[in-house]
Formats: C-alpha cells, structure tokens, sequence
C-alpha cells in the first residue's frame, strides 16, 4: 500500500464524527467509502449547517480520514469497519445518533486524541518534557507554549515607517512562512508545509480547544497566542488569594487597586492553568459578590483593535476582556481594599 | 400667580442638573475634589521647574470627569498663570491634525495678522511713510500678483528666522510667511492646509516637531503669554470609526511623541492628555519608554480619576443645586441637600454611582419625577434609588 505522505488531521465538527461513527457502527462491514458518504448526506450530517447542502468532496473525505486517523474505524478491502478497541465501543455506548455528546463521551475522546501518535507528534508533545504521557498527566504537568507566525517575524510598524522614509524598502517576494510552537524551556515544533499548518495549527490545535484540552490567550500580536492545558480542578479560593495578593502588592497610597483584565487572565491562567472562561466567570461573580468593592471599567473597541494589525483576530484579542451586555468590554477592575476584609468577614 | 412646585417645594428655581450629563456646557468654578485640585498643584510645581516633558495624563473611565475637569478646571488653573490653553477634542492620530486644530482655533486671519504685526517692524519700509501705519489688509491689498507675494512671504520668512527667531530652519519660516501672505487670496484654513508635501502646503514636511516649535512660540511672542497648554481631551477616540491600522498606530505614537519633544524643549509647551484606562495601558504597553518620558518614570505624574468619596459626591450635588438657587429668597438653601434628604450617602454605596456622570444623571431623573409626582421633599431614599437602579442596574 502506497504510504500517505500528508497529514490526515482536519478541523471537523466532533458531533458529526459521532454520527458517521454511528453510522458504521449500524453498517459494520457493510458500506465503502462513497456508500458511507452518501448515507453520510441522506442523514444530514455531511451538509453544511446553514443551508443543509451536501459538503464537498474534501471535507467528507477529511471526515473519513479523521475517523480512520483516530483508529475508531478501520478499512479493510476497502469497506469500513467499528475498530474492535474497548474505548471506541464505549464511546458508542455513552453517545447516541444525533444527540449531543455528554461529559463522559467527551472525556473518551480527548484521551482518544491525546493518545493519537500523529496527535502527539506534531502538537502535544511540545507541551510536555516526557515522552510516555496521558491526558491526565497533560492536564497535570503540561506547560504553555507560544505560537509564532511568519507576520511576527517581519519588522514592526514603526521599522517599517522608518525604512519607508528612507527609502530603504526593497519589496522582497513573499514566502509561506512556518507557523513556530514554542515552549519556554526550547522545545519547539515547526509547521513547514501548508498541509502541516492545516492539519496540526487548523485542525488539532481547534480540536483540543474545543475539546477544552486546551485553552488560548491573545494578549498581543508582537507576543503571540499563547496556548497551555487546562487544569480541570478549578478553585476559586487559589484566585481570590491570588486576587488578594495582588492588592497587598499594590503600595500606592489610594483606596482603589487597577487591574488590567486581560492581563491579570493571562497571569492566573500561567500560574493556574485555569480556563479563561472560568477566570472571567470569577472576575464577573465578584461584582455580585463585593458590590461596593468592585468597579467595572469599559473600554472602547479602539484599543483593543489596536494589538493586531490583522482585522480578523480582532475578536481573539476582545476574547480576553469581560463583555457585559449593554455595556460592552470591560478592561479593568477595581478593586477597594476594603475587599480584604471583606472576604475575611 | 402661585408658585411652580419646584420652586414652592424644592426651593429650586428649575431642574439644575442637566439630562444627558455628557458633552454637559462646561461652567467655570465647577466642582472639584480638592485631592485633584492638590495633585495637579503638585504636577505644576515639579514639572515647572523641573526638567523633561511638561505633560501627564489624566486617566479616568467615561463619566468620571476628565472633559469637566480640562474645561472647567486646567483652562482657569493655566490661564491664571498666564499661559494659554487650546482645547482639542478628539485630535486625529497625525501630528499636522493638531496643527489644523489648533490654527483654526486662532483663524487664519487673526493669526496672520498677530505675526505680521510682529513682523513688520522689522520690515523694509518702501516708498514715502505715510501718515498712518500700514494695516494689515492694506498690506495683503498689495499682494495681488504671485510674484508679490512670493517676494513678500520670502521677506516675512527672513524676519520670521533671523529678527523673531521663531525658528532656524528656513523651509518653517517660509511656511509660516506663505500662510500669511496666502491669507490674500484665501482668508480661511482648509484642510490641504495641512498636508505636508501637498501643493501650496502651509506645513513644512518632516520637520513636524520644528514647525510646531515655531507656532508655539509665535503665540507665547503674538498673545504676550508665557506659555502654551495643550487640553486633549478623548485622545483613544481619535475621530475614526473603523479599527487603526499598523500606520496610524504608528502615526498616533509618533504624534505623540513630537508633542513630548517639543514639550521637553525649551519652549513652554504644556499638555494634558484625557484617557481611558485601556488607552493609557495600550500606549504604555506600545511603547514604554514614550510612557516613562510622558509619566516622568518615578515621579509617576498619572492623575488618576477614582470615584468620589461619599462627602465629595455630596459636594457635587450641592454644587449643581446652587445653580438653581440665585434668587434671593433662594438663596438661604444655597450649599445644602434639601429636597433629597440628608442621608442620600446610603444610596451612593456602589462605586460606579459615586463619578461626577452618574450622580448628575440620577440628579435630574430624581428631581424631574419627583417633580412630576409631586413628591414631598425630603425625596424618600426608596424613590431615589428606584430610579438609580433603573438608570444603574447593579451588578453590572
């Protein structure tokens, strides 16, 4: 068998992976790739959401490679079948046909993907320093790591303006760049292909997120995005303790601390591991909990659309703020000292 | 004729508080914390006589006073020390913007006119002396003919250079002595005025922070002031709708950045900058060492606007009921709370409703209902905070 040189791994919708592999389940060792796809459509699940139109041809091919590619099925002369694996049944078991997955399901498929050999290769082996790892153990000990794109590798705005007034700018052919996953302590993986970027920055990376293995903040472009594993035993007591410590640390002489929303979720996120929406939902609570000690400031969309010179991460960059509605984006809390006591009454 | 009830009951003699509580016409003698009053004192007298940027922002949420605080506030706080203040609302991000302001606020003609006046005592007089000085009409009158004027702006931009020392660099003086022989044949400022390299440009290109040196020193030496105070007020609006893009995030730091050069030479350029939380984190976070030089690193000159205190928000309300309180058999209420009652500080327990905006707001809603259902005064607690939770959901 001619062996696959590019990446199988596609950004997909889970549910509907649910649905085919309920499909084969119902048809094991009966239906081939184009009959699986046909039914796929009669049953409205490889149609586009907003108008119920078939997908094309390279989606539902995705949608049978990522099945294949996460060992729930397996193709034998050409015609699919259930992979006879324990997980893979219970997964069947805990889901059904067109209904939402729940928790549990959920939980199965991340160790599904986490225990993926390409999975790991190209994604979540730059979070980790061991090789032999589970999603527990990601979940545990994983660090962030740091997405660098091409568009960061050129000069700033404001070395660009000075090289334009010098006439210094030589127009050079533009070049795919490699997408860069970073962790602090050097491990890196580089996207150098288009496929890699599809497959692993497109696909895996939107898979984990999703999946809430993962979770992103955007603070600033010249940063990047940063991405870390999320820590499932949430505690508000670590956040108001860290929350606390910041005001102590705070030796101005007024009666109000400052935090920067945005920065202040990506600082307990780091430390914690903590998930950005949990994070949010605490800051959001403390103004119904310390009403006379909490303050929300909003903040015009300007500076906010100011970190990114690109338009469509604009809402990757509002995602770190607190949005209320009728009010629009919060940037900054304040916080009356008087909360020290507060929370220790 | 029987007394209004307002005036019967409230002792008022109409609704003072006015509705919308922005963009409000800003009075002089506005009500001011003394703790603003103290750090802006403190501000003046380090940066005065110090060296470095005579500048710091005031950074404060919406509607906690920064417009009132640069109108009603800073403009009489200079203006008593002989420098003069130009307000600019929503400057744009490049830098020659300010210039288009700031020149309109003076008019082309009026502006003109105060240079020439300096200027011609230094010039040729040609021809027999007449029995009364050259006007400044009279002289644009003889400048009908490009060559003319191209000779007399080469004649102004001389004196402008060598006699004024309005600057040293000759492309500025002539810029400053086409605007004035210019005002011939276009008595007004448009906005190619101001874009350098543009065809009949009045501003020199790429010598932004030279030419602003200059106007800054033609107004001090034209209006006999001591120095100049720039009120910018919104600076993270910018006047754009749309998202900035990679140049005009660069054009708002570099504009920013010539407004510290020149304020950090030798002329007395001061200037105030109104910002938002976010903008101010923004600016730092762009570019921390243009924040330091602006902030002054240690000295930290940040007046930051926090909500009032429970006796300040008391203070505002009776400073804006005094307002209605002018006529004599009024004025026995002046500086007092009456008809909201006494205790009002158990409504102002929230943070948020404690800034100078919301308080004026729930101020006439309060009293315009009240007056509406004819509600005896001391206006019940209950009543008041009714209509605030209304204005004011909390937990939001």
């Amino acid at each position: 068998m001619k062996k696959r040189e590019t990446l199988w791994m596609r950004y997909v919708d889970f549910e509907k992976i649910k649905d085919m592999l309920h499909l084969v389940y119902e048809n094991n060792g009966k239906l081939r790739a184009g009959t699986l796809e046909q039914l796929g459509i009669e049953e409205g699940i490889l149609v586009k959401k907003e108008n119920g139109i078939p997908l094309t041809h390279s989606p539902r091919y995705h949608y049978r490679k990522v099945m294949e590619g996460l060992d729930l099925v397996e193709v034998r002369e050409k015609i699919y079948h259930i992979l006879e694996d324990e997980r893979v049944l219970e997964f069947i078991e805990l889901t059904s046909f067109k209904k939402d997955m729940s928790p549990e399901a959920k939980g199965i498929l991340r160790e599904i993907i986490v225990g993926n050999n390409d999975c790991r290769k190209y994604f979540f082996d730059v979070f980790m320093e061991k090789d032999t790892y589970t999603l527990e153990d990601l979940r545990k000990e994983g660090e962030y790591i740091i997405v660098e794109t091409k568009s960061m590798r050129e000069p700033s705005a404001d070395k660009r303006m000075e090289q334009k007034k010098n006439n210094e700018n030589i127009r050079k052919k533009k070049k795919a760049g490699a997408v860069i996953l970073k962790n602090p302590s050097g491990k890196e993986i580089e996207l150098k292909t288009q496929d890699e970027i599809h497959a692993i920055y497109w696909g895996v990376r939107l898979w984990a997120l999703e999946l809430e293995m993962t979770d992103e903040i955007f603070m600033s472009f010249a940063e990047g995005r940063i991405i870390y594993p999320i820590n499932s035993d949430f505690s508000d007591k670590i956040l108001i303790n860290h929350l606390l410590n910041k005001i102590k640390a705070d030796n101005s002489d007024s009666e109000w601390v400052v935090l920067h929303i945005p920065t202040f979720i990506k600082e307990v996120a780091l430390s914690t591991r903590f998930s950005v929406d949990k994070i949010k939902n605490f800051l959001k609570d403390l103004k119904i909990k310390y009403p006379l000690s909490t303050m929300l400031i909003p903040s015009s969309t300007m500076f906010i659309d100011i970190k990114t010179p690109f338009e469509k991460q604009d809402s990757a960059f509002r995602d770190s703020y607190l949005y209320k509605q009728g009010i629009g984006y919060i940037s900054h809390l304040r916080i009356g000292r008087g909360i020290l006591k507060e929370v220790k009454a | 004729m029987s007394e209004s009830f307002i005036v019967g009951k409230y002792k008022l003699s109409r609704n003072p508080f006015p509705p919308a509580a922005s963009g409000i016409d800003v009075e002089r003698d506005l009500y001011i914390p003394s703790k603003w009053e103290e750090k802006i004192g403190e501000y003046y007298e380090t940066l005065h006589h110090g060296e470095g940027a005579k500048a710091f922002p005031i950074v404060g949420e919406y509607g906690s006073g920064k417009t009132v605080l640069l109108k009603g506030y800073l403009k009489d706080f200079f203006e008593n020390k002989r420098i003069k203040t130009i307000y600019f609302e929503n400057p744009g991000v490049k830098f020659y913007d300010l210039a288009n302001t700031l020149m309109r606020t003076f008019g082309r003609y009026g502006f003109s006119k105060a240079i020439w006046e300096r200027c011609k005592e230094y010039l040729p007089e040609k021809g027999q002396r007449s029995l009364f000085p050259m006007s400044f009409s009279d002289m644009l009158s003889t400048l009908r003919t490009k060559i003319n004027r191209e000779n007399k702006a080469k004649e102004l931009s001389d004196v402008i250079k060598n006699k004024l020392n309005l600057t040293d660099e000759d492309e500025v003086a002539y810029r400053l002595g086409l605007m004035i022989v210019e005002t011939a044949s276009k008595p007004y400022f448009s906005y190619r005025d101001f874009v350098a390299g543009a065809k009949g440009s009045l501003v020199a290109e790429r010598e932004e922070s030279k030419y602003f040196k200059a106007i800054i020193k033609a107004i001090i030496k034209t209006y006999s002031v001591e120095g100049v105070a720039f009120l910018l007020d919104e600076f993270e609006e910018i006047a754009f709708h749309k998202r900035m893009t990679r140049k005009q995030t660069y054009e708002y730091l570099a504009t920013l950045r010539s407004l510290i050069e020149v304020s950090e030479s030798e002329e007395n350029l001061w200037m105030i900058l109104a910002m938002t939380p976010e903008a101010a984190d923004e600016t730092k976070e762009m570019n921390i060492a243009l924040w330091e030089r602006f902030t002054h690193q240690r000295k930290e000159t940040v007046l930051k606007l926090e909500p009032l205190t429970e006796e300040e928000s008391k203070n505002l309300i009776k400073w804006w009921l005094n307002g209605a309180r002018d006529e004599e058999k009024l004025k026995k209420y002046r500086n007092k709370l009456f008809p909201f009652p006494e205790d009002i500080e158990r409504v102002l327990q929230r943070p948020e409703i404690r800034l100078p905006r919301p308080l004026v707001r729930i101020g006439f809603f309060t009293l315009a209902r009240a007056e509406e259902g004819e509600i005896e005064p001391p206006v019940p607690i209950d009543f008041i905070t009714k209509i605030m939770d209304e204005l004011y959901p909390p937990g939001k």
